[in-house]
């Protein structure tokens, strides 16, 4: 396996992860907003991190489109 | 085989997207640990920054070509510049092996011991090993200026700025001197330093000595040692200067992804 299939395996498999731990983080973060716990840091931390878990899939999603796009462009030219 | 500078800027892509994406994997981490959470929006940037600097590589070859032209010089006259001050130095170690020679057919040792004339051959010789090194550095630059930029866009796109500094240092370093060196020729011009020696007209043996000892080897010192060197060190300062722009506080881009 050559140095670039690892780095392309790497950042495929580090996608994926992302992807997952948007899925828990948002799990995570709702229902720590939800639960019926009346201390408000727990509460705080919760929808911090369902904005975080936002702003990851943001940027999961517009770097997949830009980088396929890249890699499109420059195997037409 | 070493791989050709797209390539290299091919692999600096790829690790840019790995960056990128551990990035986003940080923002993804459903901990809200501030010492980990800060590297997401960095990681994001950095890989942003390597993608400009793919981007605009030709651009900087291309404006480093204007910049030597704005600036009136060039390779081809430096390099020619550089082989006449092998040639001074040639002759002029020529000349001082010429008076050994003549010393010693003529059965003058005493002159030999009295006017160091060992001394003033090593100096030259030293100068002249010192020119060389000076020739092997520019061809270097000269021929490797693009492929050394294209190494450091490679060493800014590892992850985690792991080869930051290391990667300005290349940028920079090879485009001040890249555009720096070839202007070494007016820059001595402009001090009034020559690389020619103006011929002596001696009367006796003695006046000729004295006017060794006070005006060739002081002028040869200051033309082929330590105008160059000061030289180098200007344009070190410059390049200094130049990599933490690339590398440091400065790279900011004037896009906002931190959120926090």
């Amino acid at each position: 396996m050559s140095l670039v299939t690892f780095i392309e395996n790497l950042t495929s498999t580090v996608t994926e992860i992302g992807w997952s731990l948007f899925i828990l983080a948002w799990a995570v973060g709702w229902a720590l907003r939800g639960s019926p716990i009346p201390i408000f840091r727990i509460k705080r931390g919760g929808q911090d991190i369902v904005e975080d878990a936002i702003i990851a899939a943001f940027f999961l999603a517009i770097g997949s489109t830009i980088f396929y796009l890249i890699s499109y462009i420059a195997s037409q030219v | 085989m070493q791989p050709s500078v797209f390539q290299i800027l091919y692999y600096s892509q790829l690790l840019a997207s790995l960056t990128y994406f551990l990035g986003a994997l940080i923002y993804a981490l459903p901990f809200p640990v501030y010492g980990i959470k800060k590297w997401a929006p960095k990681l994001i940037l950095d890989s942003i920054y390597v993608m400009v600097w793919n981007s605009i590589y030709l651009g900087v070859l291309y404006f480093m070509i204007q910049l030597l032209s704005m600036l009136g010089v060039n390779w081809g006259t430096y390099f020619a510049f550089l082989n006449q001050m092998v040639t001074a130095e040639e002759g002029l170690y020529l000349t001082i092996e010429t008076a050994l020679t003549i010393l010693k057919i003529f059965e003058l040792p005493s002159m030999v011991y009295i006017v160091p004339l060992g001394q003033i051959v090593t100096l030259v010789l030293s100068l002249m090993s010192f020119t060389e090194i000076l020739i092997t550095v520019s061809e270097l630059i000269y021929s490797y200026a693009g492929y050394f930029i294209a190494l450091g866009v490679l060493f800014l796109s590892i992850p985690f700025r792991i080869g930051r500094s290391v990667g300005g240092a290349f940028i920079g370093t090879s485009i001040v001197f890249y555009v720096g060196l070839p202007y070494l020729p007016q820059f001595m011009q402009d001090l009034g330093i020559s690389i020619y020696l103006s011929t002596p007209t001696p009367n006796s043996v003695n006046q000729y000595i004295q006017f060794y000892f006070e005006k060739v080897i002081p002028s040869i010192i200051m033309a082929y040692f330590l105008a160059p060197t000061i030289y180098i060190f200007i344009l070190l300062g410059f390049s200094a200067g130049l990599s933490s722009l690339v590398s440091g506080y400065g790279s900011r881009l004037p896009i906002i992804v931190d959120v926090f």
